[in-house]
């Protein structure tokens, strides 16, 4: 894992810029900080237009846990691209499996609902129905470690054994042959013919995309993590808008580039 | 005439113009056909590796490293460390590479117009070279007892 800013590795970000690349972004913790309550996560003024621009010179695509219908709530664009529950909603999934899936979650939520402590919901346990995933997360427990042993313990109980997928204080639960971020990556540019791909997450989720074995899928992190496997990281999610700002500055000509650098200087030399 | 010819001697003479020819077409064009067909591959590979781009484009990797170091020396590409395993190289295309690809392209598309005629001439000769290179590559059998 290395920082994506230093010279050589922009010029590999750059790269991208030269064929058909699909823009992939996770959305909490990445295009929206991360909040205590999942509910109040937004996308900034400035994240979102630089967004829309961008989706004006490249495909863009945002791949979540949420589902699309919660995630629409808190994007202001909406991009051509939108896959929720970790793939399961966006893409060719045919309806009798995510009918399936819904009735698995509707088990499981009673199951969770019923063998999880009073104790647990007071202290700031919460189960997210996704329709067709859960989500329980636990960030306003006092004690998260508790909290977590507790969920992953009743989740041994059920049936059909979930997928589970740990985030930042949540565990996912995915019905079993649910796809992840991954193979949602790869099927959206089968469906796409896009042949390379920009992909980045902050979270164990989205390790399903950055362990891809797939050398055309260009990784990146917020936040280094010494066992993840994105090729790059940057710090931190405030720094987004600098990388969608690189990014559309690729898409610009040499020449626009040479103008900008020029106005810049006037502005530093008082002649604008 | 082209009948009574020795046929490894017609062999030689279409090594020779293959060279003339990448070397007429790097002069006219800044790159050569081979340099112009690598490019190409690594505009849609950004961040391949050279065994990726090797069995891409056919080439034996000796030769495509030999190619590659030109198109480095050119500043056309970028070989760096790959992020995840230091063992292994990443190659990408410059905005010089990309600029010289898009100057190139137009001359390119000429020289292949003008061989649009011949395309089954050429794949013909293709196919008869490359029967050649594996009859050549298979082990030669034993000397009977």
């Amino acid at each position: 894992m290395k920082k994506l800013y230093s010279p050589d590795n922009l010029k590999l970000l750059e790269a991208l810029s030269f064929t058909p690349t699909l823009y992939a972004f996770d959305f909490d913790g990445t295009l929206s900080k991360i909040v205590r309550n999942p509910q109040d996560a937004t996308i900034k003024t400035s994240t979102d237009a630089l967004l829309r621009e961008l989706a004006s010179h490249a495909p863009v695509a945002v791949i979540s846990g949420r589902s699309i219908a919660d995630l629409k709530t808190h994007l202001k664009f909406i991009p051509p691209h939108i896959i929720g529950n970790h793939g399961l909603e966006g893409l060719r999934t045919r309806p009798d499996a995510l009918d399936l899936a819904h009735k698995i979650c509707i088990e499981w939520k009673q199951h969770l609902e019923s063998h999880l402590s009073k104790e647990d919901f007071n202290s700031g346990v919460e189960i997210e129905d996704k329709s067709f995933s859960l989500a329980v997360h636990y960030r306003k427990c006092a004690s998260k470690k508790k909290a977590k042993i507790d969920i992953l313990n009743v989740a041994a109980n059920l049936d059909p054994k979930p997928r589970i997928i740990l985030g930042k204080c949540v565990v996912n639960f995915l019905p079993p042959g649910a796809p992840h971020k991954g193979v949602a990556l790869v099927e959206l540019m089968l469906q796409t013919g896009i042949k390379s791909a920009f992909y980045i997450g902050d979270d164990d989720t989205d390790e399903d995309v950055f362990s891809l074995p797939n050398a055309r899928i260009f990784s990146v992190r917020v936040g280094k993590k010494g066992t993840s496997q994105a090729q790059f990281y940057i710090h931190e999610q405030n720094e987004i808008d600098r990388l969608l700002k690189t990014i559309l500055r690729f898409y610009k000509s040499p020449k626009e580039k040479l103008e900008s650098v020029v106005e810049r200087k006037d502005v530093l030399h008082g002649r604008a | 005439m082209a009948a009574h010819r020795h046929p490894l001697k017609s062999v030689f003479h279409v090594s020779l113009l293959l060279h003339n020819l990448n070397k007429e077409a790097e002069r006219r064009t800044g790159l050569s056909i081979v340099q112009w067909s690598l490019l190409k591959h690594v505009l849609e590979m950004p961040g391949t590796s050279a065994q990726e781009l090797s069995e891409a484009v056919k080439l034996h990797p000796s030769t495509l490293s030999q190619s590659l170091k030109r198109l480095i020396r050119k500043e056309l590409i970028l070989v760096l460390e790959d992020p995840r395993d230091s063992r292994k190289k990443v190659i990408s295309l410059t905005r010089n590479g990309k600029e010289a690809l898009d100057q190139a392209e137009r001359q390119m598309k000429e020289i292949a117009a003008s061989l649009t005629r011949a395309e089954k001439e050429l794949y013909f000769l293709e196919e008869c070279l490359s029967s050649l290179r594996a009859h050549l590559s298979r082990e030669p059998e034993g000397i009977p007892i």
